[in-house]
């Protein structure tokens, strides 16, 4: 049986065919690169260094007025930030190492509803999409966002579920946070992120 | 059936060919457009999530998505929905417009009777819940429900009958002889 879908249901079946493509398996706070059969030792070689030359980040405003970020390493946090000012959103963006995040009560979130914001996490860069009208000018968009390369026993892990054809050569875990503050928002405290391996 | 949680086609097939049972399977059960949509996006998401624990041999892909269904529902009655949100990252109701809004109420009133003998059921013990929750709101057989539920037909049927002791005022007459 097949149905006809309505515009709800077509944009949903958009986001969760996007879901399936950004995940090769279930766990989901982290992305894996994944390279095929035999070429799998050389892909993780030649992937790495061409992945230099691409900015760090990039911000750019879709037709509803939403921004979208893209962020490929964690670097130059004040230049996103700088960045989105220029689209009338003040930010704070923090980069933290080992799967950190920051600890709890730097900042009042915001109690108004943020239909639309979200993030999603892919293999090599995370995105977040902030709708039109979620951040006022007394606001402010917090972005946490800490990384961990996988280990040889997780990656060794993985490739037990995989599908044959299919090689994890490498990956990591991922923390985002994200949230919009309303006033001000104080220094990060980084502590471990609630979900990461060993906390 | 696995494949879903990694094959973008063979993920689409799968939600054309149940989207039809979700709408009603949530229509049953909430009453605004809002939490509808949230719970639709997230009875599929949980299905990405979980595609690779199906087993074909413990039952049907209808059924096994009953059970996610019926827990996804139970997380959102919970109030865990926000938080499964947080982790997730596809916010339904974010996706609506005024004219999905539209139809989704258009269901959520043709499901207003059954939604009123779903909140009966709720004094049940949850064992017999279970058991006419999926035979009287869903129209699955004793058979069917079972295999959700994981026990035997005839255990299905013991606790459907003894639910029908308690509520027999409020089950619909046509039930009296469940398919089994």
């Amino acid at each position: 049986m097949t149905t006809q879908l309505d515009d709800f249901e077509t944009r949903l079946l958009q986001s969760l065919r996007a879901e399936v493509s950004q995940r090769h398996q279930p766990r989901s706070r982290r992305g894996f690169l994944v390279a095929a059969g035999a070429a799998a030792a050389a892909a993780a070689f030649v992937v790495a260094p061409a992945l230099m030359p691409t900015p760090a980040f990039s911000v750019s405003e879709g037709n509803a007025g939403e921004i979208k970020v893209t962020i490929t390493r964690p670097e130059d946090a004040s230049g996103l930030e700088r960045a989105l000012v220029e689209h009338g959103i003040n930010a704070d963006v923090t980069y933290l190492q080992d799967l950190q995040t920051c600890s709890p009560g730097r900042y009042r979130k915001s109690e108004r509803a943020t239909p639309g914001l979200m993030t999603s996490i892919s293999d090599r860069s995370i995105a977040v999409t902030i709708p039109a009208g979620t951040v006022r000018e007394d606001e402010t968009f917090v972005l946490a966002w800490s990384v961990l390369p996988i280990t040889e026993e997780e990656i060794a892990d993985q490739n037990s579920d995989l599908a044959p054809g299919a090689t994890v050569v490498s990956g990591f875990w991922s923390n985002v946070d994200f949230a919009v503050a309303s006033g001000p928002v104080n220094a990060c405290e980084p502590v471990p992120a609630p979900e990461s391996p060993g906390s | 059936m696995k494949e879903i949680g990694t094959d973008q086609d063979a993920f689409e097939a799968f939600y054309r060919e149940h989207l039809g049972f979700v709408r009603k399977y949530v229509a049953r059960r909430v009453d605004d457009a809002h939490s509808a949509a949230d719970l639709t996006a997230d009875i599929f998401l949980a299905a990405i999530e979980s595609a690779h624990r199906y087993d074909e041999a413990k039952g049907s892909a209808g059924a096994w998505l009953v059970g996610i269904a019926r827990n996804v529902v139970a997380d959102h009655q919970r109030k865990r929905a926000r938080e499964l949100r947080a982790l997730g990252r596809i916010n339904g109701r974010a996706l609506l417009d005024d004219a999905s809004v539209e139809r989704i109420n258009q269901r959520l009133d043709a499901e207003r009777a059954t939604r009123q003998l779903y909140r009966t059921l709720q004094t049940l013990p949850a064992t017999q819940r279970a058991v006419v929750e999926l035979v009287a709101i869903d129209g699955l057989s004793l058979t069917e429900s079972a295999a959700v539920l994981g026990i035997t037909a005839a255990n299905a049927r013991t606790r459907y009958h003894r639910a029908r002791t308690r509520l027999r005022s409020a089950l619909p007459t046509t039930l009296c002889e469940v398919r089994s």
